[in-house]
């Protein structure tokens, strides 16, 4: 019984080390909520006219 | 003998998925039913660049105790068939896109993408299993007027069944694929509408314009 109960312990520790996707509430975090500009297109004479 | 087939029974019950599954890019079209693109151009750079942490699988398999016990494959290169997608919707919504070289016009615009995760995980729940796909791609933006701008895109896709089975695997990459693919195409046309000049053709749309009132 002892060594079911360890064998059971070693999967299930094992098993919690492995996790790649993120949790779906952090989604949001790692999403930009838009464009961050560096720098802006400069404008030439025939854009200004437009 | 008792011990290794009580062992031997708790492996099988609990699911153990030792063969490898192989995903693909959606069968269908993606849609996104966006449009604005009013034939500016742009040059997106095909294939993204790959900066992803773990390039040699896609995914992976687990049991029901929650062990890594095999590889989830794609059956293609994601950095190719998402930027593949991203230019066939881009064209659908209107732009006109080049996928190498450099734009010739100042205000043209060129994108470059890249790929930093694409990762399918089965995870397990107390009654259910939801495969879950993460992708994450940042675009940048650039031309040769000035324009520098970045963007990060971050989707899970899911889908939710009762086992861990191959088949769950394909409809949680397509949702997760479908909603990035959408979050790009929205965004290019918001930076695109922030700056109208972007793209289009200086000048002679206008003298073309003038010359048929003038006729008129």
């Amino acid at each position: 019984m002892k060594r079911l109960v360890l064998i059971f312990f070693v999967f299930v520790i094992v098993g919690c080390a492995r996790h790649v996707v993120i949790l779906p509430e952090e989604v949001a975090q790692r999403n930009s909520a838009d464009w961050i500009i560096k720098s802006e297109p400069i404008k030439t004479q025939t854009d200004q006219k437009m | 003998m008792r011990l290794p087939v009580i062992v031997l029974g708790c492996l099988i019950l609990s699911a153990c998925a030792f063969t490898n599954v192989t995903v693909n890019p959606p069968a269908s079209r993606v849609s996104t039913q966006l449009s604005g693109g009013d034939g500016r151009e742009l040059v997106v750079h095909t294939p993204f660049a790959d900066e992803r942490a773990v390039r040699q699988r896609c995914g992976m398999m687990k049991n029901g105790y929650n062990m890594d016990t095999a590889s989830v494959l794609c059956s293609s290169d994601p950095t190719g068939w998402l930027a593949d997608l991203l230019v066939a919707e881009l064209r659908a919504a209107g732009f006109k896109v080049m996928t190498e070289g450099v734009t010739s016009k100042s205000n043209g615009v060129m994108i470059d993408g890249v790929l930093l995760k694409f990762f399918v995980e089965p995870v397990i729940g107390f009654s259910t299993v939801t495969v879950e796909t993460d992708i994450h791609i940042k675009l940048v933006a650039t031309s040769k007027n000035g324009l520098n701008a970045e963007r990060s895109f971050f989707v899970k896709g899911s889908n939710s069944a009762l086992t861990g089975m191959a088949s769950n695997f394909q409809p949680s990459v397509d949702d997760a694929t479908k909603m990035v693919i959408k979050d790009m195409v929205s965004a290019i046309l918001t930076l695109m509408n922030r700056y109208p000049e972007l793209g289009m053709n200086n000048g002679h749309g206008d003298q073309m314009h003038i010359t048929l009132l003038t006729r008129g």
